[in-house]
């Protein structure tokens, strides 16, 4: 039935106008804080993604860094000549405190840290960012979630894919006739990095290598999968239902207890089955997800989308103008809204991709909701659900087992 | 950058020292990366070029360490009586380096500059000029890398991007300093360096000249090498390039700066007899 309403849905809305719109949106976004005063966000966290966040939230119109808070001096220094007339600060209480005029956080610290400072931040009044996953433990994302609902700001949490363009566009024809019944869903992410973060203070090493301690870590299919595992959710609307997977050291051999390559399947609701694998010892494929279906496949790239289509799909009228790229024997159907236009223009990565980053969409929408112009992409109680699955298929893999998943109540 | 970077560590102790040293040489790259993202004319999404798109309408705010990099860059620009520019980001697409370009050459002189607006750390773009910063990018990543590697405790290093501006730390175990040859040409001379930065400036294979001469819009080349020795690999990168273009040391040259052209075939002092690289052949060089 849902499926059924989502299609009239597709149909009546975009006709053939879907392809053409679609990431307009995104593109145009400068304007919409035109006349507004600038919102002032603190950043929790100038590690490696509180950069990236302050870089993005440089390019965005309407945000102004006004404050940067990190323990540690030389990530807090580095964060501060990414922005503009920041304050610096090592506390969160003193930041929240002497700076009464923020208007909005960002969470971007270790992730077992995310409920102190988002609870904290939330329960303050502020619009609040929360890096994905949202916690180590079902137990801060439920509290997390509790601190959300009577938020008095707009609480939004960093799963990007549910407000990048190209997954947009594609969910729209996911939940078409386009892709027709899923057959099966796969992802993955290799990436060549040891993780661990070098200290030459030795005492701060287990807190800078929180990813690699056991007694914290939500491992690989936690800090990585959890972002997948939500494209999952979303395009389907259905949770898995059990996991099971193994790991194993297969390079990084240096005495950590936590694998550096794992593999776990997830079976939802409908029986349908996701396998996903993710290690730091190889790059090839990269980041990605793919969703069978029975008239295509839909792989998703972050930045890039592509549409497989099965010999015997109808073809449809949008198909004649569309970009389309030669993957050995496959040929596919570019899915970036007006892709040669904008191609032709210049605008899009490598000629086919996205603009901006993932990060800059989620934190775009974020702005816009706070603006009132539109609606939290990705609600705290999604992540709470991405972020159980998350734990559990960690759970999964460091054991080699297989466990249901309990999907808490939001 | 479009182009390859390398970090080289000497690690003479324990097995999870040599682990930590890999950690430290990767967040080194992912910082490398960083700049690239922010940097690179090439990315729609980096944060030069929304600059790009912008700055012709309305100043642009930037971050600290953007606004200190484009400030730095003028006063090159300055001292070296215009030979290197950054804001020579609209030639280089018309002639064809950049996307969205002809690759026509054009005699048209497009470069009309940049204004940095200090009280609102902002940068601003005069008369169809963009910036380009492949000038000068791989040395500030590579001075940037340099700092996380020496906050480590690294005592002997090598980085590099490309091949054409190179960082020492310290020196190998065993020598007292990282002998970096310049060119690949048989017999090309080398330079020594401990704790110091090298640049290198060449015509590409076949004479294409892809170096932009901002003070006429056109490619060009006064020699047919240049090098730069000096403590910071974004000065080395930049004044290499003002080298390439001039053929010799401009007035206002650092006098903490070395360097040496290659012309006819022979290295030989560009200008200030003070600022001339020591250079040293197979044999004379250990």
């Amino acid at each position: 039935m849902t499926q059924d309403l989502d299609r009239r849905r597709f149909i009546t809305q975009v006709g053939g106008g879907l392809v053409a719109s679609a990431i307009v949106p995104s593109l145009a976004s400068a304007s919409s804080w035109a006349g507004r005063a600038p919102l002032r966000i603190g950043v929790v966290g100038a590690g490696r993604q509180g950069r990236a966040i302050l870089g993005e939230l440089t390019k965005l119109a309407g945000a102004e860094v006004s404050a940067i808070c990190d323990s540690d001096e030389r990530r807090l220094g580095s964060g501060l000549r990414r922005a503009s007339g920041a304050e610096g600060f090592a506390s969160l209480n003193d930041m929240l405190g002497k700076r009464s005029d923020l208007d909005a956080v960002v969470v971007a610290t270790p992730t077992p840290t995310h409920k102190a400072v988002a609870v904290q931040a939330i329960e303050s009044g502020r619009h609040v960012y929360c890096e994905a996953p949202l916690a180590h433990t079902v137990e801060d994302c439920l509290a997390i979630n509790s601190a959300a609902r009577s938020a008095k700001g707009v609480v939004a949490a960093g799963l990007q894919g549910r407000s990048n363009p190209v997954y947009d566009l594609a969910r729209g024809f996911f939940r078409s006739d386009s892709v027709r019944d899923l057959v099966s869903m796969r992802a993955q992410r290799h990436e060549k990095t040891s993780w661990v973060s070098p200290s030459r203070d030795a005492s701060r090493y287990k807190e800078l290598n929180w990813k690699l301690d056991p007694d914290v870590t939500t491992g690989l299919a936690g800090e990585w999968g959890t972002h997948q595992f939500d494209v999952f959710h979303w395009y389907t609307g259905r949770y898995p239902v059990r996991v099971s997977g193994h790991g194993s050291i297969r390079l990084h051999d240096d005495g950590r207890k936590i694998h550096d390559t794992i593999a776990c399947t997830l079976i939802f609701q409908d029986g349908a089955a996701l396998q996903y694998g993710a290690t730091l010892a190889n790059t090839y494929g990269g980041k990605h997800e793919v969703l069978f279906g029975a008239n295509a496949a839909i792989k998703l790239a972050w930045s890039h989308g592509w549409m497989f289509k099965e010999p015997d799909a109808p073809t449809q009228g949008w198909e004649v103008y569309a970009n389309r790229q030669q993957f050995h024997n496959d040929e596919g159907i570019t899915l970036i809204a007006g892709a040669t236009k904008l191609s032709e223009q210049g605008k899009l990565k490598d000629g086919v991709g996205l603009p901006n980053s993932s990060l800059y969409y989620a934190l775009e929408n974020w702005l816009g909701a706070i603006a009132g112009d539109s609606e939290v992409a990705c609600p705290i109680g999604e992540a709470v659900r991405a972020t159980a699955v998350g734990i559990a298929a960690h759970k999964a893999t460091a054991q080699g087992i297989t466990i249901d998943v309990e999907m808490p109540d939001v | 950058m479009g182009t390859r970077f390398e970090v080289v560590i000497a690690c003479v102790g324990s097995a999870s020292h040599a682990a930590q040293m890999r950690a430290v040489g990767e967040e080194a790259l992912a910082l490398i990366g960083e700049w690239h993202d922010r940097l690179s004319t090439f990315d729609p999404g980096s944060l030069v070029s929304k600059i790009n798109r912008e700055g012709a309408s309305l100043p642009v705010p930037v971050d600290d360490e953007l606004f200190g990099l484009l400030a730095m860059c003028e006063r090159i620009r300055v001292d070296s009586e215009g030979a290197f520019d950054v804001s020579v980001g609209s030639l280089m697409r018309a002639h064809g380096f950049r996307p969205g370009g002809t690759g026509e050459p054009t005699s048209e002189r497009g470069v009309r500059g940049l204004t940095l607006g200090l009280s609102a750390q902002s940068v601003e773009l005069r008369g169809g000029a963009e910036i380009d910063l492949g000038a000068i990018a791989k040395g500030a990543a590579l001075d940037a890398a340099r700092e996380i590697l020496l906050d480590a405790g690294v005592e002997s290093a090598l980085i590099h991007g490309g091949g054409s501006t190179i960082v020492a730390i310290g020196a190998p175990p065993g020598a007292d300093a990282w002998r970096v040859r310049l060119g690949d040409e048989p017999g090309a001379p080398s330079v020594r360096l401990r704790d110091q930065s090298v640049s290198y400036s060449s015509a590409r294979p076949g004479g294409i000249e892809h170096v932009m001469d901002p003070r006429s819009g056109r490619p060009t080349r006064a020699c047919e090498a240049s090098a730069c020795v000096g403590e910071s690999a974004l000065e080395t990168d930049a004044w290499a390039t003002v080298l390439f273009v001039r053929g010799e040391r401009p007035m206002r040259m650092s006098e903490r700066l070395t360097s040496a052209v290659r012309i006819d075939g022979v290295w030989a002092l560009a200008g200030a007899a003070c600022g001339r690289i020591e250079l040293c052949t197979k044999e004379t060089c250990p």
